[in-house]
């Protein structure tokens, strides 16, 4: 068993970490308030997060914890991988001209369970939705984003274990990045859906094709460059710092 | 709080973020692990800090404000943004740090440690950082994360567990 010196000299490790990388001149970074973000929201800021995040390869914006589990009722058809260098998915990581600052509690029919929506942020082509979701007694963070496009993630810009897989009559992907399974499917409107859960315990009930019917009904209801209809039953609490 | 030297009350932007950067980017680096993901977070927070600047000098702890901003952008960023590999990131950079040379099992244990930290889920790891790096109490990470207190007290219990770590009860209750 460690004691709580492990646990310091983690942080201490942490802060060497910190110190030998250098601290950024964040002044020089900070935005000029004269140029305020324009062309899907990007600003100078925006664009070093975008740039720090293509160099991740992985854009995605799902967490899983049942990771690799390809969903049972998925009926995974595995169809040769499109060798496409193209852009693959968009980065959501810049996005923030429109945020919602307060949590919402949804009663929509199509929740598999009591749901909060914690999290909303769109641009120009680009919508997400972030939800805590209850299911038989499992709290989880569902999250769907979208973007414009026909054009699946690229196995060289996904994660590990990719795969083509047929979700609801929809070519999808799954792969893992970061111990996550990540979900893209293509709605075939010229949207592109990525969703995924964490789960705080996996449950026999908790599955990703419950998920995934989640987040196939979120991406319907989501409206690209507007807000969407609220949702009846909804109660807004104060927004926090954000 | 943080005040500028000479100022009481009242701070520029420009004034808190030369004073304060480094020791907000090191919190940044322990709470999320990767000082990389803890620049962009901090650039973000700052950005928006800027803009609104009137309400942020305006709070009474304009650092535990700004800090505050800091930890919820790091759990939604988290959501949104699955990185690649920082376990990996952060083993090889801690490594990079020299905290310490090859000294067999505790150097070992440390990095199994520090990727430990790196899995546990993210509020855990918050509430983890924000009582034993911040020193926070119960009611102080609650108000940060924006949970109830019974919640920190299961986050705190569940990621000390997963960690296996055996804390000296003294600095487990609350302060």
């Amino acid at each position: 068993m460690r004691t709580e010196h492990d646990l310091l000299a983690a942080f201490r490790a942490l802060e060497h970490t910190a110190d030998s990388y250098g601290t950024p001149d964040f002044l020089i970074t900070a935005p000029n308030p004269t140029q305020r973000p324009s062309h899907g929201g990007r600003s100078l800021l925006s664009a070093i997060a975008v740039a720090a995040a293509a160099i991740s390869a992985v854009a995605v914006a799902a967490v899983l914890t049942n990771h690799g589990k390809i969903p049972a009722n998925l009926a995974a058809t595995h169809s040769a991988v499109p060798a496409s260098t193209s852009s693959g998915p968009r980065s959501p990581v810049a996005t923030s001209p429109s945020v919602s600052g307060g949590f919402s509690t949804i009663a929509a029919g199509w929740l598999p369970g009591p749901a909060r929506q914690v999290d909303a942020s769109n641009q120009p082509g680009f919508e997400q939705r972030d939800y805590d979701v209850k299911v038989d007694g499992v709290d989880m963070d569902v999250i769907i984003y979208l973007e414009r496009g026909s054009q699946l993630p690229p196995s060289t810009e996904a994660g590990s274990s990719y795969r083509a897989i047929s979700i609801n009559g929809h070519p999808g992907r799954e792969f893992i990045a970061n111990n996550a399974t990540i979900v893209a499917f293509n709605l075939g409107n010229g949207t592109i859906a990525y969703a995924g859960p964490s789960v705080v315990a996996l449950s026999g009930t908790v599955t990703s094709a419950r998920i995934t019917a989640i987040a196939e009904h979120v991406a319907r209801e989501i409206q690209f460059n507007q807000h969407d209809p609220i949702p009846a039953n909804m109660s807004v609490r104060p927004p926090v710092p954000s | 709080m943080y005040v500028a030297p000479g100022r009481v009350g009242a701070v520029s932007f420009e004034e808190y973020v030369a004073g304060a950067q480094h020791k907000l980017f090191r919190f940044a680096v322990v709470l999320c692990g990767d000082p990389v993901l803890a620049q962009d977070l901090v650039s973000n927070v700052l950005g928006r800090a800027f803009e609104r600047w009137h309400q942020v000098e305006a709070a009474d702890n304009v650092h535990a404000y700004v800090r505050r901003m800091v930890v919820n952008e790091y759990l939604t960023w988290r959501r949104r943004n699955v990185r690649s590999s920082p376990h990996a990131d952060l083993i090889d950079l801690a490594d990079r740090a020299g905290a310490a040379p090859d000294h067999g099992s505790a150097y070992a244990d440390r990095d199994a440690l520090l990727g430990e930290l790196a899995r546990l889920p993210k509020q855990q790891r918050a509430a983890i950082v924000l009582r034993f790096y911040e020193g926070m109490t119960d009611v102080e990470i609650a108000e940060t994360l924006g949970c109830r207190e019974g919640t920190v007290r299961s986050s705190l219990s569940r990621g000390l567990a997963t960690l296996r770590i055996v804390m000296n009860p003294n600095l487990v209750k609350e302060a």
